[in-house]
């Protein structure tokens, strides 16, 4: 709850730059991780259990570094002197 | 023969404890885990659509922006706050079967949490509604109601107006409506889900079907129901805040 009343007002403020994203982000990351932690029992579960988050979160991960190397190089310069 | 036990072949075991496993402890385990690679693929398909919100919010910032800020921000947040309560609801009902409370504890955690879900229908209906009132609704989905909302001039503080920051098109804030109705429409659909589940889990609860040996049914909704949450916290503030703070040089 509280961090709702944050994430809301941080939005609010005008943060430098991309920081805004940033910051609510990180006040998401907070709250879901509180909730995985306390509410999911995680603090309590198995290293199985564990293992299995992490590897969401990896793939996750891959899933968009792939996606975001494609989107972030089309428009550079195709090399013009190759062969 | 002490109730709650059944004998069969020789063996003393609970009576809910299935014949492939060796012990109370381990069906748990083993169920928990199920729901948890559940949730993971979950998460991919969630992290699909996050991606694709991702990917156009880059290309397209002020027409996200534009689009965004007219989201009703005050109905976002106190469902937010709606989802978050009944996480904890939902969080005392397993505790009150783990701990072996009289069943009525949990019956009433378990209610307050379908209330608190079905507000949160209730709200996300309003705002639809809103958006439908404000031909916000993408493409055809609805076809005797097109997207077609009316745009503000500079100087017009009509809230229900679109009003677009500079180098905003009106296809991208389309865009972002498509996103914007897939995420929640998914969401959503996740929430009457488990309304169902919470059915279920409050009928057997009533019949007396749990204990503190053999809770698995409640913990493993618990779960799910926490992930529909979680889902909803990274969701408001990429749909509802990502431009607030920009509101006022527009």
């Amino acid at each position: 709850m509280v961090g709702t009343a944050l994430t809301v007002l941080a939005a609010f403020v005008d943060f430098p730059g991309p920081l805004n994203a940033v910051v609510a982000l990180t006040i998401a990351v907070v709250k879901a991780t509180l909730v995985v932690l306390f509410f999911m029992h995680l603090r309590y579960s198995g290293r199985l259990v564990w293992l299995t988050i992490i590897s969401a979160l990896l793939w996750l991960a891959i899933m968009f570094a792939i996606t975001f190397s494609d989107y972030w190089t089309r428009q550079w310069q195709p090399p013009t002197s190759l062969f | 023969m002490s109730e709650g036990l059944a004998t069969t072949h020789g063996a003393t075991h609970h009576s809910s404890l299935q014949h492939h496993f060796e012990n109370m402890e381990q069906q748990r385990e083993a169920g928990t885990l199920g729901m948890w690679v559940f949730l993971v693929t979950e998460i991919m398909f969630f992290g699909g659509m996050f991606l694709a919100y991702t990917l156009y919010r880059a290309q397209y910032p002020a027409a996200f922006v534009s689009a965004s800020n007219h989201l009703d921000i005050t109905l976002g947040a106190v469902n937010t706050g709606v989802l978050i309560v009944s996480s904890f609801t939902m969080a005392m009902a397993v505790w009150s079967t783990q701990v072996g409370r009289p069943k009525r504890t949990t019956i009433i955690c378990l209610i307050l949490t379908m209330i608190l879900g079905a507000t949160f229908l209730g709200i996300k209906g309003v705002e639809y509604h809103d958006k439908y009132n404000d031909h916000l609704v993408p493409g055809r989905l609805i076809p005797s109601r097109p997207f077609a909302p009316e745009v503000a001039q500079p100087g017009d503080t009509d809230k229900h107006k679109l009003h677009l920051l500079e180098g905003a098109s009106v296809q991208n804030v389309e865009l972002f409506y498509w996103i914007y109705f897939a995420m929640t429409g998914m969401h959503a659909l996740h929430m009457i889900i488990g309304l169902g589940l919470m059915t279920v889990i409050l009928i057997l609860t009533w019949r007396g079907r749990f204990s503190p040996e053999y809770h698995a049914p409640v913990e493993i909704s618990g779960l799910y129901w926490h992930f529909v949450d979680i889902i909803w916290i990274f969701l408001f503030p990429l749909l509802y805040l990502l431009g607030r703070h920009l509101e006022h040089h527009g």
